[in-house]
């Protein structure tokens, strides 16, 4: 971008801004902009429908509208064109709410400079390109609408919340692997990203799933950026992710691709570079195989390389059921907090991998009544309570809750509106959208999934009064025992289970407290709340160790 | 007395430049007798959102000079017409006019200040 003049349209209908503004742009050389000004509404609908613009600078306060109009008018005119909001800091509901409707960035009038308009309307624009070509990911979308929003609330520094929008480091392979037919060669794409490379190691799992994209790893290495902020451990956060079903490969595939993903990678990952885990698609085995080829490339056995390896290569006790323990830990703490009992609440839980199944089995445990579960392509329905454990079985028989004799079949979407105390989406993103959390009838909502509700849906659920446990809070047992288990590489001391239990309830009841006392006293919800409390620590460690050079 | 002129946070939000921030003043000069009587003819129709606008305006305005009296009273009137009970537009009225006065004497008198 570098000759080509950027062309601003500078909606505003204060000539002093106008003027200030089209001065400081004027002045940039690098990039240069035409700026084109309006000071109507439907005078910018008409030049948007012209074509052309790369950005809008947009002022929500016009003579022919007002407020979030303005925004969701300008940006049903050109839904690809990045809006950037001017607002003055006391329109800060205005602006967030304008940033959860996709703007791009916000600048706040009272604190205009030339550094600071320049830089958002490059990166506003970057952004756009980027996201048109392989960082295009509705996941990754969220996860910049949420910090942006978080950022803005907590007035978070601008140097700061334009390093964190991207992730610190990506790379991307094309990755070969033998097929077990002699001749042929698979090709698939492979992807590590580490967000935030200032606060110690790096960590996050690898994913194996047909949809992997490189926004989609992006956007879970920023959640676990929060996540481990929040829970206060010494990591930055990471994902890893290769497009390939891994259903469709055979053992001795899935070993060769694995241990060519290692080697693609080896540079970047280590005990103390970035540490992997298992993840979607992915488990012990994979974290085994990952171990011993990075092993083998250094000469000697580096158990810490990995997280969630079998027990008998150095893995913890309680992390494979972590993630599903932590949540039902959480989902007590809730439950006190809005003044009942898990033991006899009703709970729904969405999905029944590895956090789905765990949930399901510790809520039954603490008591719930667990009247409904889900997985990819069947939903069980018993009002009386289903029996986990014979659940369990059956999956452990066919891989399938399908067929299962123990409930009536329900559809995906009549499990997320049943009647409950607590809902647990613990499969995928994108399940509690602005369609239907107007429907859902928890009290408590708990996230195992990574970002399973949208921001619209947050602000319906925020006005039922539905409790939410944010996914970078809920399933964060999963990396709390992770990293029990890597301090327990280092040390070369095991720890017995109850230890490792007792350590992660009082982590994530720690993070839970923080967060409410957050919400409550500056009148937040919970996931942004959790937002801010994971980013003071992020902001807290870039400041102090300044930037090199 | 509240600073009734901050030049050198006025000066920060011209980005610097002595040279924008006087002609900003100027326009401020130029522009400001529209924008009040936006305000007047408002508070005159008892139209609420069209008081919150101009008011707005006004405010804004004001604060790229870091003037804290003057901005503070385009922000009740604002608030005035967010709230839609405009019974207490007149006193509020009286204080813009009172500190927008003071606000353009004391740029003009920075703008005379200037050699040349």
């Amino acid at each position: 971008m570098a000759s080509q003049p950027l062309t601003v349209l500078l909606v505003e209908d204060n000539p002093l801004y106008m003027r200030l503004i089209q001065r400081l742009l004027r002045r940039a050389e690098h990039p240069t902009f035409d700026v084109v000004t309006v000071d109507t509404l439907a005078a910018a609908l008409e030049r948007l429908a012209l074509g052309g613009v790369d950005v809008v600078l947009l002022d929500l306060m016009l003579p022919d509208s007002m407020a979030l109009d303005t925004f969701y008018r300008v940006r049903a005119q050109s839904a690809a064109t990045p809006i950037i909001v001017q607002s003055s800091l006391d329109d800060v509901s205005l602006a967030s709410k304008a940033v959860e409707g996709g703007a791009q960035d916000y600048l706040l009038k009272d604190r205009i400079n030339s550094a600071s308009l320049l830089r958002s309307i490059h990166y506003a624009v970057e952004r756009a390109h980027a996201r048109g070509a392989e960082w295009h990911s509705a996941m990754f979308h969220l996860a910049q609408q949420q910090l942006l929003k978080a950022a803005y609330i907590a007035g978070l520094d601008d140097n700061i919340r334009q390093r964190l929008l991207f992730p610190e480091r990506a790379q991307i392979a094309a990755l070969p692997f033998k097929r077990d037919q002699g001749d042929q060669v698979e090709t698939v794409f492979a992807y590590r990203v580490q967000h935030v490379l200032s606060m110690g190691p790096t960590k996050g799992g690898i994913r194996y799933h047909p949809d992997v994209d490189l926004g989609e790893v992006a956007a879970l290495a920023m959640w676990m950026t929060w996540k481990c902020a929040l829970a206060n451990l010494p990591y930055g956060g990471a994902k890893g992710g290769v497009r390939v079903d891994p259903a469709a490969l055979s053992r001795a595939e899935l070993e060769r691709l694995t241990r060519r993903y290692t080697s693609e990678f080896i540079d970047i990952i280590g005990p103390d570079r970035d540490v992997p885990a298992p993840d979607m698609g992915t488990d012990a085995q994979v974290m085994a195989w990952i171990m011993d080829t990075y092993s083998q490339h250094v000469g000697y056995s580096v158990p810490s390389v990995v997280t969630g390896k079998p027990i008998v290569l150095g893995g913890s006790l309680g992390r494979n059921e972590a993630t599903g323990r932590g949540l039902v830990y959480l989902v007590e703490q809730a439950c006190r907090h809005m003044g009942f009992q898990l033991d006899g609440a009703t709970a729904v839980v969405q999905g029944f991998g590895n956090v789905g199944a765990h949930t399901a089995t510790f809520l039954a445990e603490g008591g719930a009544k667990v009247v409904a579960v889900s997985d990819v392509g069947t939903a069980l329905y018993n009002p009386k309570g289903l029996p986990i454990d014979k659940l369990k079985d059956h999956v452990r028989e066919h891989r399938l809750l399908a067929d299962c004799p123990h409930g009536e079949a329900i559809s995906n979407r009549e499990l997320l509106e049943l009647d409950c105390d607590v809902l647990a989406p613990c499969a995928l993103q994108n399940q509690i959208t602005a369609a239907n959390a107007g429907r859902l009838n928890c009290k408590i909502l708990a996230e195992g999934a990574n970002g399973p509700t949208t921001l619209e849906a947050d602000e319906i659920l925020k006005e039922r009064g539905v409790f939410l446990l944010p996914d970078i809070l809920a399933n964060a047992g999963g990396v709390v025992v992770s990293y029990f288990e890597w301090v327990q590489g280092l040390q070369n001391l095991m720890w017995p289970l109850a230890e490792i239990n007792e350590r992660m309830r009082n982590i994530l009841t720690d993070a839970m407290t923080r967060t409410l006392r957050r919400a409550e006293a500056d009148g937040l919800d919970m996931r942004t709340a959790a937002m801010i409390e994971a980013l003071a620590r992020v902001g807290a460690a870039n400041q102090l160790r300044g930037l090199f050079p | 007395m509240a600073t009734l002129l901050d030049w050198d946070r006025a000066l920060e939000n011209a980005d610097g430049s002595e040279e924008l921030l006087i002609e900003l003043a100027g326009l401020f000069i130029e522009e400001c007798p529209e924008m009040m009587r936006q305000v007047r003819a408002a508070i005159d129709a008892d139209d609420a959102p069209a008081l919150q606008r101009a008011a707005h305006s006004l405010k804004g305005s004001a604060r790229i000079f870091a003037t804290a009296p003057a901005s503070e009273a385009a922000r009740r009137l604002e608030m005035i017409g967010a709230a839609g009970d405009l019974s207490g537009a007149e006193d509020g009225w009286t204080a813009l006019s009172g500190e927008i006065d003071r606000l353009t004497a004391a740029l003009a008198d920075k703008i005379n200040q200037q050699p040349g």
